[in-house]
Parts: structure tokens; C-alpha cells; sequence
């Protein structure tokens, strides 16, 4: 029970932080793009959308959990966890875009070319820190060598 | 109740303890573990068989549960030492507290290599990787002298 709570907690608490993102950004979608076209500014949330942003979020809170989380993929390097849960995470929401999620269709275009931008954009960053993280690391074994030699 | 009695025996050749005990409780066994920890060998069991592991042999001890787990290259045995007792015992001879719930045998890594978020990624010697957490991995730094 206590480890049902240990996890379940943080992702309870996340999945609120990205259910109000998600609002906000429907609200500041809206606004921006009437704006851009001249129409009226619609507030209101559709009451589906309050629903399923709500599923949305909880979906991305797991899947944030699962990678990143203490199980199984804990003694993982970052680059690799963060490719699984951004490839995830673009099978999910091209799922939710594409099928049922309560949102324009230009809405669809500009949302999914930001998180594709963000993914591949964090992607391409985290790649060359690898690059980075390897030669610091050969370093690392020639001083390791060095201290082990003085063990003996 | 415990009652110390110390035998001082010339012409002795070794150190020997002997433990008197109406049964065998979880504090004997910690307590035999504890006497055992001069020696080079750690006290472990497995399958309900109590087994000395050479202390050159570990690659890591884990905790889980409350239980601490020895591991070597091709086996894991169980102990009845906290892993703070194992990290006292073990620090002088090579060990290193790793995470929370982890001490890793300095002398078995093959290689190291940093991580996002300042945590260390590490290589046993046997391809086993374990992850120096970001909390453990300055003092690490400076116990090999990366710093």
C-alpha cells in the first residue's frame, strides 16, 4: 500500500500540474488564433475537452512515471529514458489529435508541429550531451584506473 | 542479558568468539555477522545456508526491503548487517555509498560514464550497470581524485 501511494502520489500531483497546462493552453490557443484571424474571442472550454485533457493528463503522468520514475527503468541513462517516453508521448498524442480530442483541426496542425518541435528539438540537444557525457567519461576511467592502482 | 568475558591466552594462535545463546535470534546473527566483519570475508546466506563471501569478490550490496543483498559475479547472497554497518565496515576497503539503498566495490568498476542531472552511470565488470546517485556522485568525484 505504502508503494501504491509512493507512486501513485507524485503522478497524481503531476497529472494536475499538466491538466492546468493543458487548459491554459486551449484558452491561450484560442486567443491567439483569433487574434491571428480576426474572429471573436471564444473563452469557454468545451466540457468534453475539461474531460478528456483530464484522461490526457493522466496518461502523460504515467507514462512520465514509468520512465523517469524508480522502476524498471531507474538504472537507465537519461538519453535513453527520455527517447522512450518522447517517442511515447508522440504515439499518444497523434492518437488523441487525430481521433478524438475536442480541438480545431488548425489547432490539431500547430500543436502537433510544437510538440514534434520540442521532442526532436531536445532530442537532438540531449544527443550531443551524450557525445559530451562519453569523452568526460573516459576521463573519468583514466583517473578510476589510477585510484584503483592505489588500492591495491 | 549479554555478559563480555575476554580470554587472554598466550601461545594462541588465533582469535576465537564463541558465542553462547539459548537460540538463534535475528541479533545472533548480526552479532555473528558484526565478529565476522574483522575478517576479509562477509558473513551471507542463501537458501537458509550461511556462506563467507570474500569481500574482493562483491561488485555491490543493495538494500531492499530492509534486506541487504551482496552481489557477486555470478550469484547474490543475503546479509543480516544494515547497509550503514556495511558501509562502515567496507568504506576503508574500497567501497563507496552509491545511492540511498547502495554501496558499489570501487575496485570491480570497468568504467564510469556522467549522466543527465549529475548522476554517474557505472560499469561492473561483469556489464552489470548501476547509477551513482546525483547526491553520492560529488563525494565519489573526490574520493577517486576528479576533484
Amino acid at each position: 500500500m505504502r508503494k501504491l501511494t509512493e507512486f501513485v502520489m507524485p503522478i497524481k500531483v503531476f497529472a494536475a500540474m499538466i491538466f492546468f497546462g493543458l487548459i491554459g493552453l486551449y484558452v491561450a490557443s484560442g486567443i491567439l488564433y483569433a487574434a491571428w484571424t480576426g474572429e471573436a474571442i471564444e473563452y469557454a472550454v468545451p466540457f468534453v475537452f475539461v474531460f478528456q485533457s483530464a484522461g490526457l493528463s493522466a496518461v502523460i503522468a504515467l507514462l512520465w512515471g514509468l520512465f523517469f520514475g524508480e522502476g524498471i527503468f531507474k538504472n537507465r541513462r537519461f538519453f535513453l529514458r527520455y527517447t522512450l517516453f518522447a517517442l511515447s508521448m508522440l504515439i499518444v498524442l497523434a492518437i488523441c489529435f487525430f481521433t478524438f480530442l475536442a480541438v480545431p483541426a488548425e489547432w490539431i496542425r500547430m500543436w502537433s508541429l510544437a510538440a514534434f518541435v520540442v521532442f526532436a528539438g531536445t532530442t537532438v540537444f540531449l544527443s550531443f550531451n551524450e557525445l559530451y557525457y562519453k569523452r568526460t567519461g573516459e576521463r573519468y576511467v583514466e583517473i578510476l584506473n589510477a585510484y584503483k592502482k592505489s588500492l591495491r | 542479558m549479554v555478559a563480555l568475558k575476554v580470554e587472554i591466552q598466550e601461545g594462541c594462535p588465533n582469535v576465537e568468539v564463541l558465542i553462547q545463546c539459548p537460540e538463534i535470534t535475528e541479533d545472533i546473527r548480526r552479532l555473528e555477522a558484526l565478529v565476522l566483519s574483522g575478517s576479509p570475508k562477509l558473513l551471507c546466506a542463501k537458501d537458509q545456508k550461511q556462506q563467507l563471501v570474500d569481500r574482493r569478490d562483491v561488485l555491490y550490496i543493495e538494500s531492499v526491503d530492509k534486506r541487504c543483498f551482496v552481489y557477486v559475479a555470478d550469484d547474490v547472497f543475503e546479509t543480516d548487517l544494515k547497509l550503514y554497518e556495511l558501509e562502515e565496515l567496507l568504506d576503508p576497503a574500497g567501497f563507496f555509498r552509491s545511492a540511498k539503498s547502495q554501496i558499489i566495490n570501487i575496485a570491480k568498476i570497468k568504467s564510469l560514464c556522467p549522466d543527465f542531472g549529475g548522476r554517474i552511470e557505472v560499469e561492473m565488470e561483469t556489464g552489470e550497470k548501476v547509477i551513482i546517485s546525483r547526491q553520492y556522485a560529488k563525494g565519489f568525484k573526490e574520493r577517486i581524485g576528479l576533484r
